[in-house]
Order: C-alpha cells, then sequence, then structure tokens
C-alpha cells in the first residue's frame, strides 16, 4: 500500500549508532481490517468504493477482490464518499478530499498511486453529509454536526475545493444529516439534532439567510440517521417528497415533507435563540414560525439503536407512479431490515393543500443478518434496471452485497436470482391433458415424498400413488409418470423417496418393497426387505457416471437391525446385499457413511455412534461410542483424504442437532477400533444443524445446513459466510436440500407446509461478502504462537487466524484467514494465552477459565484446525462472579503437567497444577492488598514451586514466591513490591536478561516503564527476584498504554508500546537512555493489545524484518 | 446485573447508596478535590451536566453545610492492613495520614457564607437544598443568558453581552454523551460537550478561577490539552481511584483561569469549531519558548528514574499542535479500587439507589416489546 509519506527534514540529529538504527526503521501498516465507514458504488456497481479507516479501496464486484488502495488522510477515518459529475469526494471528520473518476479509473487500470493528484481541504467542523451538485458539475454542498451548511467550488485554477460562507438557522448539535439538491440554486436539508428533533431547512444558494421550514419534533431519543426521498409522482398525479428518520427510540419514521409552498410569516427569529430560556429534552425549540408536524408513519424495529434509514433509489427515468416504496434501515444490531412503505396519497388531491397529507403503512419484510458483532457503519443502495443493490460495512470490517428484485412488477424476461415456487397439488393436477384416473380412495390427494432427482427435476409421489416428475424451465412444468398398476399400487404406501444418483431415486415402502425409478427404464421392483422401510441412508454419496454403484443402507421400522445394499444406481441391479445385526435394540439409526478401512460409522437419534465392520455374516459393531451429544447425529460426512480416490482421511465429520459439529479421528481401523474427538464446534449460524458436506476445491470448504428459528441457513464455516436463509416455518417438516456439486451457491430447497410443497431455487448467494471481516467487537486480547493468531473479543469468542499476507491479496480479503471460532465464554473475554503449540487457554468474566487442545488435522486436504475444549476450570469462589484477569501457563514434568497462576479480580492470586486429563489442583493462593490485579507472569517454575511477577491497578510490581507442598495448600510469599506507575498496569512484556529479567509495562498513567528484576538469593530451588531499578517515560502517550511488546533484535532492544490515542511507537530501550525511533497513527481503536507475529519467510522482501500485530476495534499488522 | 452482584463488582456503587450520594460519580469529585484542594476560597460554582446531581450535591455538602469529606469516606480499611502487613505503604507515610484523618474528623463544620450554585443538566435534576437548578443545553447559545441571569439576578441580557458581572470561581463539567461505538464520533461529540463547558466558563469564571471537565483520553486528546492550555496556567490530566481504569473517561484540572489578552469569549464564533484555538496555539507558541509548552509537572515517586525522551521522530505538518498533560492518579492507594471485586459479608443487605436511573429514550421500545410478547403468551 502506499501511503504519503513526510520527507524527513535534512537537518540530522547528532550522528551516533543509535541514528543508524533509526534510519533502518521504518514502521509500516501491512494490513488492516477496521470499521468500514463509507461505501459508494462506482460505475454502474462494477465497482465499490469503501472507507476503510484512512484508505479508499476499490473493489471489483464481478471478480470480487480489492483492485487499489489509497490513503486519503494521514490520520483520519474516511466517513462518507459521494461520486457524481466525474468527481468523487470523500469525507471524514472535518477533512474533504476530491479526485477525479478518471483518476480512479486510471487507479483501476494499475496507475501508480503516488501519482495521484489528491486535493484536500479542511471544514471548520464536522461533516455529517456532502452532496455534489447534479446542476452544476463544479458544486457541492456539506453540512456540519452543528447545522451548518458549507458551499464548495470546484472551478479553481489547480481543482482545490474552495468553502464558502457557512450558512444556518440554529446551530444544534446533530447526530445526522441530509442534504438534497432540489433545484440548481436550492439544497433541502434535514437536520437530527441530539434531543430527538429534526429541523427541515433550505439552503438557498449566494443567500446568507436560511428559509425554516419545519421542526418535526416527534422522536423520543436522538436522531441517528434521516434521508429525504426523491420526488415521488403519485397516482392522481400529485408529486410528494417524503424523509425517513432513525432513532435512540428504536423507531423509523416516515414525515411527509412535500414543498407545498406555504406562506409563511417572514418573522425574526435571531434574538430569541440568544434570549435566555431553558433547552434540553423536552423543550421546543424556538423556531414558533415553523411548523411542528407528525409522521405519517412508525414502525419499530431492531433490537437496539437505529444508525442508518434509506429509502430505495428510483429507477433513473421511471416515471411509473409510487404505490409501494422500499425502506431500509441499519442497526445498532448489525441487521438490515427491509421494509415496504405502501403509500396513500389519494387524499391529497390538491398538492398546495396543506392539510391533505398523504398516509403510509409499514410492512416488515425481510432481515438480513450477515455481520458479526455490533454496528452497520456504512451503507450504500443503487438501482439497476429491475434490481436494487446494497451494500454494508460493519465494525466488523465486513463488507457484504445484496441483490434483490425492485417491488415493481418483474418482466417476463427477468431472470431473478432466487425465487420460490408453491405446490397445490390440484393446480398442478388440473393442468395436466390427461391425469391418471384412480379409484375414489380416502381424502384428499396430497403431495407425499419428494427429492430432486437432477439438477433440474424433482420427483414426487402423491398419497393416491402418483409418480410426478417435475422440471425447472422458465417454471417448474409436471408430468406423470406411467407406472403399472401393480407398481403404483405398490409405490401408494412409499414411505421414503430418496435420489442415488443423476436421475435414479430408490422408494422405499411400508409393506417393505423397494422400487427403483430412472427415466430410461421407469419404475420396477428391485427387492423386499423384511419391515416397514424408516430411512435409506447413502454411505457414498450420490451415483456418478464414472462409478457404476452405490451402498446404501435400509432402516426398518422398530428395530436397529438394517440391511445393506450394493446397487448399480442406473439399473436398480442389486449387486450385493448384507445384514447388519448386533445393535443394541435402543439404537435409532438417524445416519450413516462409510468410513476409514471400509467401516460404516451410523448415528443415531440420542447422540451414540456404532461404528461397523464388515465380516462373513454381514456388518457387526465393534465399538459403541457416545458422543458429548444427547441429540442425533443428523450426518457423518468423511473428511476428503489426500489420496487420489479421497478416501483415506482417517477423520470423519458428524452434525447433531445440538447445534454443535463434531470431527472424530479413527485409531486403528484394521483391529481394535477407537475414536478420538479432534474438534467440537458450535457455528454461529444455528442451533439445529441437519447436515454437512465438503466442497470439492482443492482446499475443501465445509458447508452446513440446519434450522434457525423459523428459517433454513444453508452456512460455509471455512468461509464463515451464509450462503441462503430460506423462510420456511421451522425445523418440523420433511424437506430436502441440493446443492451444485460443483457451486454450493447454486442450490434448491424443497420443504412442505401446511401440506403445500414449496421449492426454493437460486442461482447463487443472496448476498455475498466483498471482503471477510473480523470479530465486530473489541478485541480484547490476543496471542501468537508463531503459526496461529488466537484472539478473544468483547462478543465472547475466541478465534483463531492464520496470517497469509501479500501472497493472498488478490483472493477476497483473505489475507486474514479465520479457521476457528469458539464460542463458549459467556461473559467479556479477559485474556488468551498460547501455550506451545497446541494448548490454548483463555478467561473471561464469571471465572470461565478454559483450557483448549488445538491441533492441525494431517491427512486431509480440508484446511480447519482441530479445536477441542479439554477442560472448564471448577474451582470457582462461592459466586463464581469474578473475572480472571490475567493468568500464565508453564509447562513442567514429563507427564505433562500445567503450573497455571491466574489472577482474580478481588485480588487474590491463585496457582494450580492441571493434568491432560482435565484435572485443576490447588498449590497456592494469596490475597494482594484489595487492588485488583491485572498482569502476571512466571519468572521461573518447576515440579516444586515457582517465581512471579504482577502488576496491579496501584501501579505496583510485585514478585512472589511459592513452594508447592504434595498435601497442602501454599502461600504466595510477596519477596518484593515497588511502585512504577501511578495507576494501573494495563499491559507487560519481559525479557530474561543475564541478571535476571527486563519488564516493560504500559500504564493507565500514560507512562511506558522499564524495569529491571535481578536474583535476591541464589539458595538451591526456586530463585526469589527483586526489583533492582526502575525507570519511565511519563509520556510515552497520550492516552492509557494497552499493549507492550518487547523484542530483541541484534543488539538492541526494542519496545513497542499501542495506546488508546491510536499511535503505534517503538522505543529504542538502551541502558542509559530510552528513545523514540517510530511513532505513526494506528486505525486501531481501543487497542486492546500487541503482540509480535514470528517472522514468516513466505516473502523474502521482508524476511528480516518483524511482523507486530495489533487488536482492538479491529486488526492491524505492522511490519518493523 | 442485579444490586447486590453490582454492589461487589463496583465498591463505589454500594459506597454512594450508603453515604447517599446520588451517584458514585461524587466519588471522583471528592477525590479531585483531595488532590488539588478545589474547594479552597470557593464560593461561587457553576456545575454543568450535572443530573442525576451528584458533584452539585457534593457542592451541597460542602460548600452550604460545610461538611467535611476526607479520605476516611473512601477508604477500604482492609486493603490498609493488608497494605501495611505486606509492608507496601512506607511507615511514615501511614503516621501522617492517620493523623491527618483525625484532623478531618474533629474539625467543626463551617457552612461558607455568600455561597453560589447553579446547576445546569438537559435531564431535570432533583432539587438540592440552596442550589439553583437549570434544565438546559450546554452547547446552546441561549444557555449563556440564562446562566448569567441565574448567576446574577440583576442581569440584562440586552445590556451586559455575554461576561458576568460577578463571576464564578469554579466551572464544573461531568458530562458525556451516550456512546455509539464509532470512537471518533464520540470523541468529537465529547469535546465538543467539552468546549461548551469551556465556553461557558470563560463566560463566567474570574481570573484565577478553576476549571473541570470530564475528558475521553483517546486520539487526538493532545490536541485538547494544548488548547486548554491556553486559558490556564496548570492543565492536568486527573484520574481518580474511583474512575475505572478500563474506561477512557479521565478529568481535566485546569487551573488559574488566565484569558489571553484581548480574549473575549463570544457566541458568534464558539470555541471548538474552526481553526480559531489552532492559530491561537500557534501564536503562543510562536511567543513562548518550547519548555513552557513541555514544562510538566515532574511527580517523582520513590526511587523511579523518570526518563528523557529523545524524540525525533519528525512531526506531521498537517496535525494540530499537541501537548501532553501530566498525568496524576488521584485518590489514595488505600481507597477501594473500582477495578476490583469485593467479598461483602454473608448478612448484607443490597440498598436501593438514592435516585432511580434516568429512564432512557428507548423506554417505550421495551414497554411495547414486553407488551407484545405478553400477550403472544
Amino acid at each position: 500500500m502506499a501511503q504519503p509519506r513526510e520527507v524527513c527534514s535534512p537537518a540530522t540529529p547528532p550522528s551516533s549508532i543509535l541514528n543508524s538504527l533509526r534510519r533502518k526503521l521504518h514502521l509500516a501498516r501491512a494490513f488492516s481490517q477496521c470499521p468500514i465507514t463509507a461505501l459508494a458504488f462506482f460505475r454502474d456497481a462494477s465497482y465499490l468504493l469503501a472507507g476503510e479507516d484512512t484508505d479508499l479501496v476499490v473493489y471489483d464486484l464481478r471478480a470480487g477482490h480489492v483492485v487499489t488502495r489509497v490513503r486519503v488522510f494521514a490520520g483520519q477515518p474516511i466517513h462518507g464518499i459521494r461520486v457524481l459529475n466525474g468527481r468523487v469526494l470523500l469525507w471524514g471528520a472535518a477533512k474533504i478530499a476530491v479526485l477525479a473518476e478518471d483518476d480512479v479509473e486510471e487507479l483501476i487500470r494499475g496507475k501508480d498511486v503516488d501519482a495521484l493528484a489528491l486535493k484536500r481541504v479542511t471544514a471548520p467542523d464536522w461533516i455529517y453529509d456532502a452532496a455534489l451538485s447534479p446542476f452544476d458539475a463544479e458544486a457541492a454542498v456539506l453540512i456540519t454536526a452543528h447545522n451548518e451548511v458549507i458551499p464548495v467550488r470546484f472551478d479553481t485554477p489547480d481543482g482545490t475545493p474552495t468553502l464558502g460562507a457557512v450558512v444556518s438557522p440554529s446551530r444544534p448539535m446533530l447526530y445526522a444529516a441530509n442534504l438534497k439538491w432540489v433545484s440548481d440554486n436550492c439544497v433541502l436539508v434535514a437536520g437530527g439534532t441530539v434531543f430527538g428533533d429534526i429541523l427541515m431547512w433550505k439552503y438557498h444558494l449566494n443567500q446568507e439567510q436560511p428559509e425554516m421550514l419545519s421542526v418535526l419534533a416527534d422522536h423520543e431519543g436522538s436522531i441517528f440517521g434521516v434521508h429525504i426521498s426523491d420526488e415521488l409522482l403519485c397516482m392522481d398525479g400529485s408529486k410528494i417528497r417524503l424523509l425517513a428518520s432513525c432513532s435512540d427510540d428504536r423507531t423509523v419514521r416516515i414525515w411527509d415533507v412535500t414543498d407545498r409552498q406555504v406562506e409563511k410569516s417572514g418573522r425574526d427569529t435571531q434574538h430569541e435563540l440568544v434570549a435566555p430560556r431553558e433547552t434540553g429534552f423536552g423543550s421546543t425549540p424556538g423556531l414558533n414560525d415553523a411548523e411542528t408536524e407528525r409522521p405519517i408513519a412508525v414502525v419499530m424495529g431492531h433490537m437496539s439503536r437505529i444508525w442508518g434509514v434509506k429509502f430505495a433509489p428510483l429507477n433513473p427515468g421511471d416515471v411509473r407512479p409510487a404505490k409501494t416504496l422500499a425502506v431500509y434501515s441499519f442497526g445498532e444490531d448489525s441487521t438490515m431490515q427491509r421494509w415496504r412503505l405502501d403509500l396513500d396519497a389519494s387524499s391529497s388531491g390538491d398538492a398546495r393543500d396543506p392539510t391533505s397529507r398523504v398516509s403510509a403503512v409499514f410492512k416488515h419484510q425481510d432481515i438480513v443478518d450477515v455481520h458479526d458483532g455490533k454496528h452497520l457503519w456504512s451503507h450504500a443502495l443503487t438501482t439497476l434496471g429491475e434490481q436494487t443493490i446494497i451494500a454494508t460495512g460493519g465494525a466488523d470490517s465486513k463488507i457484504s452485497l445484496m441483490t434483490e428484485s425492485t417491488f415493481s412488477t418483474p418482466s417476463p424476461e427477468h431472470n431473478p436470482v432466487h425465487e420460490i415456487t408453491t405446490l397445490d397439488l390440484r393446480d398442478v393436477l388440473s393442468s395436466l391433458p390427461n391425469p391418471r384416473a384412480l379409484g375414489p380412495g380416502r381424502g384428499l390427494e396430497i403431495i407425499g415424498r419428494y427429492d430432486f432427482f437432477s439438477q433440474d427435476e424433482v420427483l414426487a409421489t402423491t398419497s393416491k400413488g402418483r409418480l410426478m416428475l417435475g422440471t425447472f424451465d422458465k417454471g417448474l412444468h409436471w408430468r406423470e409418470v406411467d407406472l403399472e398398476d401393480s407398481i403404483a399400487s405398490g409405490i401408494q404406501s412409499t414411505y421414503v423417496l430418496k435420489t442415488i444418483g443423476d436421475g435414479a431415486a430408490l422408494l422405499g415402502t411400508t409393506s417393505g418393497s423397494l422400487y427403483h425409478y430412472c427415466g430410461t427404464q421407469g419404475a420396477s421392483l428391485i427387492g423386499t426387505v423384511p419391515g416397514k422401510v424408516v430411512n435409506i441412508v447413502l454411505l457414498t454419496g450420490l451415483g456418478e457416471a464414472h462409478d457404476t454403484s452405490v451402498e446404501l443402507l435400509v432402516h426398518l421400522h422398530g428395530t436397529p437391525d438394517a440391511q445393506h445394499f450394493t446397487l448399480d444406481w442406473r439399473t436398480g441391479a442389486v449387486l450385493a446385499k448384507a445384514d447388519i445385526r448386533g445393535m443394541d435394540p435402543r439404537f435409532v439409526a438417524m445416519s450413516a457413511a462409510k468410513i476409514k478401512g471400509g467401516l460404516i460409522a451410523i448415528g443415531s437419534r440420542h447422540g451414540w455412534l456404532s461404528v461397523l465392520r464388515r465380516g462373513e455374516e454381514g456388518f457387526r459393531p465393534v465399538l459403541d461410542f457416545a458422543t458429548s451429544s444427547k441429540d442425533a447425529i443428523t450426518g457423518i460426512v468423511p473428511l476428503p483424504g489426500k489420496d487420489a480416490d479421497g478416501t483415506a482421511s482417517p477423520y470423519f465429520l458428524t452434525t447433531s442437532r445440538d447445534s454443535k459439529y463434531r470431527i472424530y479421528e479413527i485409531e486403528n481401523a484394521d483391529s481394535d477400533v477407537h475414536l478420538h474427538i479432534r474438534n467440537e464446534t458450535a457455528p454461529p449460524f444455528g442451533s439445529i444443524i441437519e447436515g454437512g458436506w465438503f466442497t470439492r476445491d482443492a482446499e475443501p470448504e465445509l458447508i452446513m445446513y440446519g434450522f434457525k428459528s423459523k428459517k433454513l441457513i444453508v452456512w460455509n464455516e471455512t468461509r464463515r459466510q451464509e450462503i441462503a436463509a430460506i423462510e420456511c416455518g421451522g425445523s418440523h417438516r420433511t424437506f430436502t436440500l441440493m446443492h451444485d456439486p460443483t457451486d454450493p451457491h447454486r442450490l434448491r430447497f424443497g420443504f412442505t407446509r401446511t401440506s403445500k410443497l414449496f421449492i426454493y431455487s437460486q442461482r447463487e448467494s443472496v448476498h455475498r461478502p466483498v471482503k471477510t471481516g473480523t470479530h465486530g467487537r473489541e478485541i480484547r486480547a490476543l496471542s501468537c504462537n508463531g503459526r496461529y493468531i488466537a484472539t478473544g473479543s468483547e462478543d465472547t469468542t475466541i478465534r483463531i487466524w492464520e496470517y497469509k499476507g501479500q501472497q493472498q491479496r488478490q483472493s477476497g480479503g483473505r489475507e486474514m484467514r479465520c479457521l476457528a471460532s469458539m464460542k463458549l465464554h459467556i461473559t467479556g473475554m479477559q485474556q488468551v494465552k498460547w501455550l506451545g503449540d497446541d494448548y490454548l487457554m483463555s478467561s473471561a468474566g464469571n471465572e470461565e477459565f478454559f483450557v483448549w487442545r488445538v491441533r492441525r488435522l494431517n491427512n486431509t486436504t480440508y484446511g480447519g484446525l482441530g479445536v477441542v475444549c479439554e477442560a472448564v476450570f471448577d474451582d470457582k469462589s462461592k459466586h463464581g462472579d469474578l473475572r480472571i484477569m490475567d493468568f500464565d501457563a508453564s509447562k513442567v514434568g514429563p507427564d505433562g503437567s500445567i503450573i497455571i497462576t491466574m489472577l482474580l479480580s478481588n485480588s487474590v492470586l491463585k496457582t494450580y497444577r492441571y493434568s491432560p486429563d482435565g484435572s485443576f489442583r490447588l498449590l497456592a493462593h494469596m490475597s494482594y492488598t484489595g487492588a485488583c490485579l491485572t498482569q502476571v507472569r512466571h519468572l521461573e517454575v518447576n515440579e516444586n514451586g515457582l517465581s512471579a511477577l504482577t502488576g496491579a491497578t496501584d501501579g505496583h510490581m510485585a514478585t512472589w514466591e511459592a513452594r508447592f507442598d504434595q498435601d497442602k495448600i501454599r502461600s504466595h510469599v510477596l519477596v518484593h513490591v515497588a511502585p512504577v506507575h501511578q495507576n494501573a498496569i494495563k499491559s507487560l512484556d519481559l525479557r530474561a536478561t543475564p541478571e535476571g529479567f527486563q519488564v516493560l509495562t504500559g500504564g493507565d498513567d500514560n507512562g511506558l516503564a522499564v524495569t529491571s528484576l535481578e536474583v535476591l538469593s541464589d539458595d538451591a530451588g526456586i530463585r526469589r527476584y527483586t526489583v533492582s531499578s526502575r525507570a519511565i517515560v511519563r509520556k510515552a502517550h497520550a492516552a492509557a498504554i494497552n499493549g507492550v511488546a518487547l523484542i530483541q533484535r541484534g543488539e538492541a532492544t526494542l519496545g513497542v508500546s499501542v495506546s488508546n490515542d491510536q499511535r503505534v511507537k517503538v522505543w529504542q530501550i538502551g541502558s542509559e537512555r530510552t528513545e523514540l525511533v517510530a511513532d505513526e497513527y494506528s486505525g486501531v481503536a481501543d487497542a486492546g493489545g500487541v503482540e509480535v507475529m514470528a517472522s514468516t519467510h513466505d516473502d523474502d522482501e521482508n524476511s528480516d524484518r518483524l511482523r507486530l500485530i495489533v487488536g482492538g476495534v479491529g486488526v492491524e499488522v505492522w511490519t518493523v | 446485573m442485579g444490586k447486590s452482584s453490582k454492589d461487589k463488582r463496583d465498591a463505589y456503587y454500594r459506597l454512594a447508596k450508603e453515604q447517599g450520594w446520588r451517584a458514585r460519580s461524587a466519588f471522583k469529585l471528592l477525590q479531585l478535590d483531595e488532590e488539588f484542594d478545589l474547594f479552597a476560597n470557593v464560593t461561587r460554582v457553576v456545575d454543568l451536566c450535572a443530573a442525576p446531581g451528584s458533584w452539585s450535591q457534593v457542592l451541597s455538602r460542602v460548600l452550604i453545610k460545610g461538611e467535611k469529606f476526607g479520605r476516611t469516606a473512601w477508604q477500604d480499611k482492609e486493603a490498609r492492613f493488608r497494605q501495611q502487613m505486606l509492608g507496601i505503604l512506607p511507615q511514615d507515610e501511614q503516621k501522617t495520614e492517620a493523623d491527618k484523618t483525625i484532623d478531618e474528623q474533629q474539625e467543626e463544620r463551617k457552612p461558607r457564607e455568600d455561597v453560589k450554585i447553579v446547576s445546569i443538566d438537559l435531564q431535570p435534576i432533583s432539587p438540592l437544598a440552596g442550589i439553583t437548578t437549570l434544565r438546559a443545553d450546554i452547547t446552546h447559545p441561549a444557555t449563556v443568558p440564562l446562566l448569567l441571569s441565574a448567576l446574577d439576578p440583576d442581569f440584562d441580557p440586552k445590556m451586559a453581552g455575554t461576561q458576568a458581572s460577578h463571576p464564578v470561581d469554579l466551572v464544573l463539567s461531568d458530562g458525556a454523551p451516550d456512546v455509539t461505538g464509532l470512537h471518533d464520533l464520540d470523541i468529537y461529540v465529547q469535546s465538543q460537550l467539552l468546549f461548551a463547558a469551556l465556553n461557558l466558563a470563560l463566560c463566567v469564571l474570574k481570573p484565577g478561577g478553576k476549571f473541570v471537565a470530564k475528558i475521553f483520553r483517546g486520539k487526538n486528546v493532545d490536541v485538547l490539552y494544548a488548547q486548554l492550555k491556553i486559558f490556564f496556567e496548570k492543565v492536568i490530566v486527573a484520574k481518580p481511584r474511583s474512575s475505572r481504569a478500563s474506561s477512557v473517561e479521565a478529568f481535566i484540572v485546569c487551573i488559574n483561569f488566565q484569558p489571553p489578552d484581548g480574549f473575549r469569549a463570544s457566541l458568534e464564533e464558539p470555541l471548538g469549531v474552526g481553526g480559531r484555538l489552532d492559530e491561537m496555539l500557534k501564536e503562543r507558541e510562536a511567543q513562548k519558548t518550547d519548555t513552557e509548552m513541555q514544562g510538566a509537572a515532574a511527580i517523582s515517586e520513590q526511587g523511579v528514574v523518570e526518563m528523557e525522551v529523545y524524540d525525533d521522530v519528525p512531526e506531521d505538518k498537517e496535525r494540530n499542535t499537541r501537548w501532553i498533560a501530566p498525568f496524576i492518579a488521584c485518590g489514595d492507594l488505600s481507597a477501594f479500587d473500582s477495578d476490583a471485586s469485593y467479598q461483602l459479608p454473608e448478612d448484607h443487605v443490597s440498598l436501593d439507589p438514592v435516585q432511580p436511573p434516568i429512564a432512557p429514550p428507548y423506554k417505550r421500545a421495551i414497554e411495547m416489546r414486553a407488551a407484545l410478547s405478553g400477550s403472544q403468551r
């Protein structure tokens, strides 16, 4: 990324060795994921312009990746982007920048970013909105946070924008504003105040006096969003203009702001504004010549504050009268909601009659919940033909793109991205040329069982024994399959219909008959089983062209005994048959798959797994395994193997209705079989997982589906993306899902609702991420182990990431790839730490402390990690309501024991011995003064005792010693305590020195301190440490220092500090003095910490560079 | 969080209820006063963004009723005991502090004369003995004349302009916006509240007076510090023990009001918008030597060496003039720790808050949602 850098002044400081180091130190931001604070479409939605912190980022929406990135401001995030008349206007706080659309085109074509001509200017105040004039290419207006409009002209010799005189009718503090050019010299202004009023006024170019129109005072909390509509044509030919507003009070309101040219008495309001009077909540603003109005529609939406509201833009040139309007709202709850506003303008017969008003009714249409954490900060909408395209940007740094059909009636050629078809059997039958006449059976004929027969066909039975085949071809066309009478009467009792290959299905009946049906051969009876067929499970996936056989299990009612079949899926010929016997009588099979070594795994309704091996007499169980789920195992999928045939993977995955999926490793597939859990994860998409599959990519991705309240969700776990969310009424229904084998976004979902068959089809995802994101809440803790980064966030989840760096730049912003996400904590995270490569530990409030086992999965092409929570800390205090502020852990002894010292928020430190069997044994504990301990590090640990260092909110550092005893719990002994900071020590790092340790601490007091520890006594056993020297930089930052790192680089010792002041600083720490060697703006607000990533050697250029990662509101990677 | 668990999580919440304060923030002002002796020779005070009125309550009890509050009000006796046991406090300090505590307790109540306290907030404030309460938006221009007429009954807005004829000794502001989570915006809105308070202070404060306001220590806070330094001899950023370390909140304590020559507070040109302050600052900087700007109060603590920093990172010309105010943590070390959890006796009875919290604007939304889910059951 290119960024304008200040040229160093030629007056170099006195030469020294340190200076030469300084010159080599270049601190640069290599990667960032910050909240998306501005979005705008570019070139008919071919491109998307995004404001990501200080940078303008251009995405190619067709290719789906970043094309270019420009740093617009030095240390200011971009808050808004407007594109019109060949010009791109950007602003952030009071700063404004402009560039030509052509320049953006050049950048897209690969022009050097450094050569870009950005023109900048600074406004006197914070800007909430800007509008380029559609009437004059050289004009624009801005509105500030104090309800002031500032005109802008671009027709200067060098194109630098010039700001005109500020105009305002009154200067209350605003939280939102919107500007709309209504003529070449008039702008309509809506200002939403902190106190819940909306000021509507007109700004006239070249006039000092604004025209106050009205005060809309009906909201009960601050106004966070306002949007003025285009002029709308009503059915009666009149024209209206609407305003949408949203607020802290959780409502969206619509106002009629049509300019009805009411004569107003031109009273002077100026002196009233400065007259002594009360203001604030509930008081009417002193604009009493303005009308007070009521909204025409009010609706409540969102679980929390609503940040933005927008009308869908009208199609340019659309002159049809508006009966309905789409309104979108964007919330703190990170959802977008779509509303339909039904307009009734019939009463406004005379547009000039101020008493006539439009009425409107809100209808909720949809909720789109594809961002993580909180806050949708930015959005962009555009209408192209019959589609509305919406982009949303969140605090999670994700950008999501959605395409919707506009509300106007679609034309016949319109090919929607997704559609839903409802089938009423009577309608279907009456449309058939000559339906088969059936005898007068009992009851109504309804659709029975169904499955997708091929990519474009659906096969269904009816309750009266018909077999129907539907073909998708611009709608769904049905025909009835001709059946012999004997087969027809058999099929009437079909209980299971299962597609076994492309264009071939198997039907199992309550009388135990199995019928095969395919297009060329028709239906035929291929066998019988001794009981009622309740389930048919394919063991090997759908039959494919290169392989003629499929294996499947036929399960019977009331018995765990089942039948194994090997079929030629095309002809239905039975190639082999085997019995399944010896199962536990309580076992109710739900799912099955063929796994490594020819074994079969069967999952039960109550969470059991049975592994069977084929013997001379059929299949017999060799292992009955109780999983940690008590709910049904809905699916079993072997992980893709590395061998060409893809069968040799020792892992398989199970999905369960307990909301989790698990990965097991099979040990000794040849003899005594064991299963080991290697992963247990609750994906965020739902509570009931019904199944999953792996894509056929070189790096297979895991797709799962299940139900979340009334929707079926299809979810890509690898990319953490929602593929589809289909309203179907909930989980208790018959359904079937089919996906395109090569494109998981192309799918069909059939489900029964109120005895009708519904079929949902999509060509692509309704929404897709343009850029992937991170936690949508603050990262409170992070830890690197060389290969992986673990982050713990305020959203209570832990994520594990792999940083791929530059090499992944073109792959949809996946430089930082999320390999695992664990949601087991229920309170805000305090700390995460790696211990070696395989252990991760985490602590939070409510005395939550978890030990995670993290493994790479070998011998599979699936790239996900195996993560299992190995232990949950259970030795809690009586109420269990303390926070575990920090901890340190060290491995001791050959048995894998771990010594863990944790700090509780009541000033207590506790040391435990953790055994890999999951037990914690208290070895020592002690109370400090009552001040909250914030930092702990082991200085030395062995089987017999430990030496530790703590920091606390009282600014003191303390060294401790504890000797362990087999039989009793000991107390830690305070060795030495020394004041270092004035108040809380917020961050700490240390390194070993010949004398002892060097400790770097960052305080809430803005100070950065270097403390030395040395050995007090060299007795046998654990060494005791004392603070030997303390030194502090008092004004190291302008705010609390939340993260520090100490790095040894050759001879030099470097310290890194990150702070709430959003600066990243690098210090050269010498014995005599400390020197600031780098100081850069960081886009990460509320930093939670900084960590050194091991320098990876994937790009030679940076091989001698250090990588740092900063986490907070967003993530940044820096190179030094 | 329930009342009882909040009592444990937040010692000052519990203390405030026990000692009859409307909000825990009372302790922040008391601890600031202890460090900076804010109320010395003070009789006329303006309290901005006062609701629910805990700071005004402190003013009322200290200035009007003449009560004294010392460390005993917030000292954790057990912490003190443990500190002595662990040898954290030096002996001599313990002794003098113990004496001081006794002195404080023995002193009589001395109500001050001619006390005038005006409190302003957006929300109505329950009446407090001897205090004039006003409901107003401190960012609104109309508030200046409103305040002036409250301070001085003879005030005539048409004649007197915007300067108080009887200025005040101290201006306080504990105002903060409801944060949105967009840090940039929150910092801006907080700075606007600070500037609004400063604007009012400039109109009513007498030379030599003090100004104390809440500040968010975030991005560009050093620009704010530098700008405040234009008007006051000393500017210190203070963090009382009763304010959590996990919060960005701190207090800017500005001592000895020295309006620049020729400066006049103006409503037409309020501070906080435009480049006026930065221009004043650059002018000032050009006149003064660098050491004056850097002249921070050096706090020497036992044995901690102050490191001089050799800083040659080139200054970004686009950035405003910056200065980092000296930081002081206040409230002594044996004060209750607002970040710590406390164990309470088994028979602890959780008190009701002195004043119920202000109804949020989404109250109706919550009620409607509750009503809806109720009808479905």
